[in-house]
């Protein structure tokens, strides 16, 4: 970074994104946001916002699919918990979603997985199309990650939103693309390896994502609130019950691994 | 079911018609200005320009949305204002005089007035589509025009401004302040997005950099670490 560069850019934005013209009207993506996107329905905003692109309503309809079919109001989960927390410790309701949106983008679960699942799905392709073979592909990622982002979960084998997400699919006429294809076969390879890693959600939303165009980036900023909706119950459940009642850790459960007691008296400072 | 008609039975437990859920939506899209001016797609941009990643530039984002006198601290403030007067009015009060007592309490009232311009680009397009689905003849809408014509009176820079008018249309549409404060979190979203990509775009830390002549110390002038 120059400091001519700095200079050029001290208090000055260049934007092709957008601008309020305040009083008159805005600029979204390069459209009057009011006059010409006003029909636009959020998602489809949202969409344009992230990839300048518009898409068709059936896309829409999945891609917004994909934020329904995980938006579960269950406090167990790690990002929903953050959101109940906030409710039990009397926090507002945007701080305690905000911050359950913020490790949403966690390495195991949520962000993490998505990214990682869309990248590999991509990658395959283009080392498929290269005339490469699957199976020593997903045998060299699995070595070398240690695991297959979108393959396997914790707790359950079975994943309850894989059928009505495809059943959408299919009766929106787009479950045929080649990254949800290829998901599959991901699973089939696995198996065949004798690899219990059935797929779950991550995969086939990734799956449903490069289909749709998206690309890692723009499917990344998209899965933002994937878990908004259901973040907002455990808020607002947690504030309704007495406070600080939301998951109580009694002292008697922290086991105590550090220096035993001792007396602070007659000891050097160091 | 959409995921706003999802997210609004998330945080009422109500199901809405689709002529609700339209203008609830537009609330949201139509203030949704990918300008990183604004404070809070200016944090998102930050992010981009610093390299952060857009998951965390965007929840920081919308947690500074929540501010008071911006975003969501004024709508708030704007639908417990209308809701509260309503019932003052229905048990006989008079407006002019909620108002007095309200203003004389030290609070700005929210929803009134906007810095730099007082002419708010939100609200004709806002009030025709209410107007199309049929939702524009509410009781709170009603007050929140009658409060602003009090108020220009008085003063012609208080006009209302889209707080007002979005708070006014969510509690004709039956959402309490709590649940209108919730159906906030996402209001400037779409609007985020862009301006953390562009920012990420350019060159890292171009974004609105600070030059060193742009701090005015007035702090302890230089000095000496050594006893004195």
């Amino acid at each position: 970074m120059s400091p001519e560069l700095l200079r050029e850019n001290v208090g000055r934005i260049r934007s092709r994104m957008g601008a309020c013209f305040l009083g008159s009207h805005a600029v979204f993506r390069g459209h009057d946001l009011h006059a010409e996107l006003g029909d636009l329905e959020w998602t489809a905003l949202y969409l344009l916002g992230i990839t300048g692109r518009r898409f068709t309503d059936a896309q829409v309809r999945l891609l917004e699919a994909l934020w329904c079919y995980t938006s579960y109001p269950d406090a167990r989960i790690w990002n929903n918990r953050v959101a109940a927390l906030a409710g039990t410790t009397r926090s507002s309701g945007n701080l305690g979603v905000s911050a359950a949106l913020a490790l949403s983008e966690a390495a195991i679960y949520g962000r993490g997985i998505d990214v990682r699942a869309i990248d590999f799905f991509i990658r395959t392709r283009a080392h498929l199309a290269g005339g490469g073979a699957l199976g020593p592909w997903v045998r060299d990622e699995l070595e070398r990650c240690r695991s297959l982002a979108g393959y396997g979960r914790p707790v359950a084998q079975g994943d309850e939103r894989i059928q009505p997400i495809l059943a959408l699919a299919r009766s929106l006429g787009l479950s045929d693309g080649p990254h949800l294809a290829l998901a599959f076969e991901v699973e089939r390879c696995l198996a065949e390896a004798r690899l219990r890693l059935h797929i779950n959600y991550g995969a086939v939303a990734a799956a449903i994502g490069a289909d749709q165009g998206l690309s890692p980036r723009e499917y990344y900023l998209f899965t933002f609130p994937t878990f908004l909706a259901g973040m907002v119950p455990c808020y607002v459940e947690a504030a309704e019950r007495p406070e600080g009642t939301l998951m109580p850790l009694p002292c008697a459960a922290v086991a105590y691994r550090g220096a035993p007691r001792r007396s602070w008296k007659g000891r050097e400072v160091v | 079911m959409s995921w706003m008609e999802r997210y609004l039975l998330a945080i009422t437990g109500r199901r809405f018609a689709p002529r609700p859920l339209r203008l609830l939506e537009a609330i949201w899209c139509y203030t949704s200005y990918p300008d990183a001016r604004i404070w809070n797609n200016r944090v998102s941009a930050l992010a981009g320009t610093t390299r952060s990643t857009g998951n965390l530039g965007l929840s920081a984002a919308l947690a500074l949305s929540e501010a008071d006198i911006y975003g969501l601290g004024p709508c708030v403030r704007a639908i417990e204002f209308l809701i509260r007067t309503r019932v003052e009015l229905a048990g006989g009060g008079e407006l002019a005089a909620c108002l007095r007592r309200e203003r004389s309490q030290g609070r700005t009232l929210g929803g009134y007035g906007r810095p730099l311009c007082a002419a708010d680009e939100r609200i004709a397009p806002t009030v025709d589509l209410a107007r199309s689905l049929g939702l524009a003849g509410g009781p709170h809408l009603a007050l929140a025009y009658a409060v602003e014509a009090l108020l220009i009176a008085e003063r012609p820079a208080l006009r209302m401004n889209y707080g007002a008018l979005i708070a006014a249309l969510a509690a004709d549409l039956g959402l309490t302040s709590h649940e209108h404060h919730l159906f906030l979190i996402p209001l400037f979203l779409a609007g985020m997005a862009p301006c953390y990509l562009e920012a990420a775009a350019h060159p890292a830390g171009a974004f609105l950099p600070l030059p060193c002549h742009g701090v005015a110390y007035r702090g302890a002038p230089r000095r000496t670490w050594g006893p004195a």
